[in-house]
């Protein structure tokens, strides 16, 4: 397959703010807090470069992740990363509780896992009506380790399609990671069904 | 099959299968018990039965599962009470926490949904209690044991957000240290239950006057106080400075000791920071702590007023 073109990318980028967009109103529903979300680069790389553009320079600040296993015509692993310090800011600020402790708690864990639930199942809706396609779709699993060990994949080479997100909450800003990785035939589906949806489009 | 029915039946959590049309395929004892009816819900559709959980997060989760086989979690931190479900008798019965998981399944080309529930009313409970608890501690480290005012590790925190805010919204700060005059003597002549006295009664009367203007007061260590004054300019806290220097000599605590004076005085610094001049923490206390030496000096019961850092020193 021939990589996506820069239509191709602006085209997902505005398809995903949409979901995005979907999903922070559900979230703010939920927490009768405003949130808003959206979308500024959506970019496609091998999984490696994903690690190096996520490792931190010294020390290892980890992440926070939300993973969903898909399968389809477009299949792999969903995931939705924070930063841990991003993502306890997250959690605080949507419950609203005060206790500044280094580690997520339980109860706090399981809203995380809700809140990326809430924005990968956005996705998925969005991905699965551009594809015109249903997939099959594990529960979320949460995940709080460094870059490597979440990314670490037996095939390094596999593509990402990888979303960058911003998350406003309370005048705080936060940002947060968007991982679709990919198996074989996914981004050939992907980018048969962008040029349906451009030509519906033109 | 029959016995795979039978381990539902005594499951100590809730299962629950919906059709396509929302209409309860199957419910397990538990579940059926926990629904605050005594009918048998089998059959029964469930947003029907239940219209008031239309359009909250169940029912689009529901929705995502039967229209796009997208299966969703519904934690307690975000959910309290997703389903009206009960337990306890009489007037211990309480609605309880619940963590919820949707997820759509396939069978003879027919989608259904099912429901897992689980009463999570336990967790929430101890996690609140943890919360409490953590609370409390976090309060106790900030707080001055014998004057239940700030203490000096609470003064840095709140001198820190002040200083960043002034920095970001322009606004001046001021910052005011003081000592309580020959605190020691007091102490040798009038022992140790006496002096703590004394401290309590300045920082109640502190407390009382400060407070209500928005102006942090903390316990800086030993005999000197420290109050913060958010957007304030030297005038005003020098103001403010001499006014609790008239007043806490109002306060007729008899000082036989003082060389200034029969009764408890104090020696105040101010140091303000202007709305363009960038200032660190630490230079802002060493400016109040400087002035609040050089009024010691020049002989206590009084109140000087730090340079302005943007001025030459003479």
């Amino acid at each position: 397959m021939n990589d996506l073109t820069v239509l191709e990318l602006d085209a997902l980028a505005e398809i995903f703010n949409i979901s995005v967009g979907r999903s922070a109103s559900a979230l703010s529903e939920l927490t009768q807090e405003p949130v808003t979300m959206s979308v500024p680069v959506v970019h496609v790389m091998p999984i490696h470069r994903v690690i190096e553009l996520l490792s931190p320079g010294i020390g290892a600040e980890r992440l926070t992740c939300v993973s969903q296993m898909f399968n389809g015509s477009f299949s792999g692993e969903a995931m939705l990363m924070f930063p841990e310090n991003s993502s306890l800011e997250i959690v605080r600020l949507m419950l609203g509780s005060q206790v500044p402790i280094e580690q997520l708690s339980e109860i706090e864990q399981d809203a995380l896992n809700e809140i990326g639930n809430i924005i990968l199942n956005a996705c998925f809706s969005t991905i699965a009506d551009m594809l015109q396609d249903t997939f099959s779709c594990d529960l979320p699993e949460l995940t709080v380790a460094s870059v490597d060990e979440i990314l670490q994949k037996p095939e390094s080479e596999q593509t990402v399609l990888f979303i960058q997100i911003q998350l406003a909450l309370e005048s705080q800003n936060l940002e947060g990671y968007l991982a679709f990785i990919m198996g074989s035939g996914s981004e050939a589906n992907l980018q048969q069904a962008l040029r349906g949806f451009l030509e519906g489009v033109q | 099959m029959q016995l795979f029915e039978r381990a539902l039946s005594v499951l100590q959590s809730g299962v629950m299968i919906l059709d396509e049309e929302y209409r309860v395929h199957f419910i397990n004892h538990w579940l059926n018990k926990a629904f605050d009816t005594s009918e048998d819900l089998q059959g029964k559709v469930l947003f029907e039965h239940y219209p008031e959980l239309v359009d909250f997060r169940i029912h689009q989760a529901v929705m995502q599962a039967l229209k796009s086989g997208l299966p969703s979690l519904l934690s307690p931190g975000l959910n309290r009470s997703p389903l009206p479900l009960f337990r306890g008798q009489g007037a211990r019965r309480e609605r309880f926490s619940q963590s919820i998981r949707v997820q759509p399944m396939l069978s003879d080309g027919k989608r259904f949904c099912l429901i897992e529930v689980q009463d999570v009313s336990s967790m929430v409970r101890r996690e609140a209690l943890l919360n409490k608890q953590a609370e409390k501690l976090n309060q106790m480290a900030l707080t001055d044991e014998l004057t239940g005012i700030a203490n000096r590790r609470h003064f840095n925190m709140m001198l820190e957000r002040e200083l960043r805010r002034s920095e970001l919204q322009g606004t001046p700060l001021s910052l005011v240290f003081f000592d309580i005059d020959f605190f020691k003597q007091y102490n040798d002549h009038l022992g140790h239950q006496a002096g703590d006295k004394c401290l309590v009664a300045v920082s109640d009367y502190l407390r009382t006057q400060l407070q209500s203007y928005g102006y942090q007061v903390a316990r800086y260590g030993g005999e000197e106080f420290c109050i913060i004054l958010p957007g304030q300019a030297v005038d005003v806290a020098e103001h403010l400075a001499e006014r609790c220097r008239k007043e806490i000599e109002e306060l007729q605590l008899k000082h036989p000791s003082s060389n200034v004076a029969p009764v408890v005085t104090a020696s105040f610094g101010v140091a303000s920071k202007s709305d363009k001049q960038p200032e660190t923490q630490t230079g802002l206390i060493l400016r109040a702590d400087n002035a609040l030496y050089r009024a010691k000096l020049a002989g206590r019961n009084q109140v000087v007023v730090a340079e302005r850092q943007d001025k030459e020193s003479p």
